[in-house]
């Protein structure tokens, strides 16, 4: 369960913009693992891509019938009185999750799934039910897109990082 | 043996699409993708800025940290009369007591050793494996209740 449950999280919180909503979609990815259980039999699927694939139409449900919320970046942790870096990190951090928050639901599953879950192209195909050169367009547009949000932060890191 | 050679666009598309990390790339272009790099200024070049774009990605990390979350999920376990499955209501009983127990253990770091005798039930068992072995694959119906 503990292999699964950050990555499940982690998983729900990108999709989601409410973590409580994120939450409740873990919960219920592992009870529907345990009435499903007793139909599995060995050989086709593994376990992580049987659930991210029920955490991810659960968040998908959700995002349908959610209404629509305003774009603007999550509230910042009040790290006024600590260290300039912490307090810099967190808004940086709040920018990419707000970055993120505004690909599409599809795009950012993508990115979800490759990029910070580190699956393969292949599962992160089995699990959106597309190909794997569709996981590939959705990653590329992804990428362009949160280039294009996140001009000034990565133009910044790139200055740090050169000679 | 073949050596696979990538064209400056496809490099460039591995690029675009899964960033600078090779790790990141397909498992299959891979060794092609470092070759292609050593000798192309402009995709290196693509890279660093790729790169640049993992570094700031890098910063969203949401927490890794649920030991609370998982005690809820176990306490909200579907109550044996609440689920229906091809067990009987008798049989079911302890299946999801050896499944929480299983997970509780785990939660402890000590695993199987709090699992039941009783953990034979094949719902239990089922589950007991998926977690004890995460690669191992099993013949789900991936669209069952999803």
């Amino acid at each position: 369960m503990s292999a699964h449950t950050p990555r499940l999280m982690a998983l729900a919180r990108r999709m989601l913009r409410d973590e409580a909503e994120a939450e409740d979609v873990v919960q219920e990815s592992f009870i529907r693992l345990w009435r499903m259980a007793p139909n599995w039999r060995s050989g086709k699927a593994r376990l992580s891509t049987w659930m991210h694939r029920v955490a991810l139409n659960l968040c998908y449900d959700r995002l349908r019938k959610a209404r629509p919320v305003d774009e603007e970046a999550p509230d910042i942790a009040d790290d006024a009185d600590g260290p300039a870096q912490a307090l810099h990190q967190n808004q940086l951090s709040a920018r990419v999750h707000s970055a993120i928050q505004n690909l599409p639901p599809r795009q950012r599953a993508a990115i979800a799934l490759c990029h910070f879950e580190e699956m393969s192209n292949i599962e992160a195909a089995e699990i959106l039910e597309i190909s794997v050169e569709a996981v590939e367009s959705l990653l590329s547009r992804a990428r362009r897109a949160l280039k294009a949000s996140l001009a000034a932060e990565a133009g910044a890191w790139m200055e740090r990082m050169e000679p | 043996m073949i050596r696979k050679t990538l064209t400056p666009e496809r490099a460039r598309a591995i690029l675009e699409a899964y960033g600078a990390e090779p790790a990141r790339w397909p498992a299959a272009e891979r060794r092609a993708m470092r070759r292609a790099l050593k000798g192309d200024a402009d995709l290196q070049a693509a890279a660093r800025e790729m790169a640049a774009l993992d570094a700031v990605l890098a910063t969203d990390r949401p927490g890794r940290d649920v030991p609370a979350l998982e005690a809820r999920i176990l306490a909200a376990a579907p109550a044996p009369a609440a689920v229906s499955n091809p067990f009987a209501s008798r049989r079911q009983i302890p299946a999801f007591a050896a499944a929480a127990a299983l997970m509780v253990g785990s939660l402890a770091g000590f695993g199987g050793a709090l699992v039941s005798p009783q953990a034979s039930d094949p719902a239990a068992d089922v589950i007991a494996n998926a977690f004890a072995n995460p690669d191992a694959v099993f013949e789900i119906e991936l669209d069952a209740e999803v």
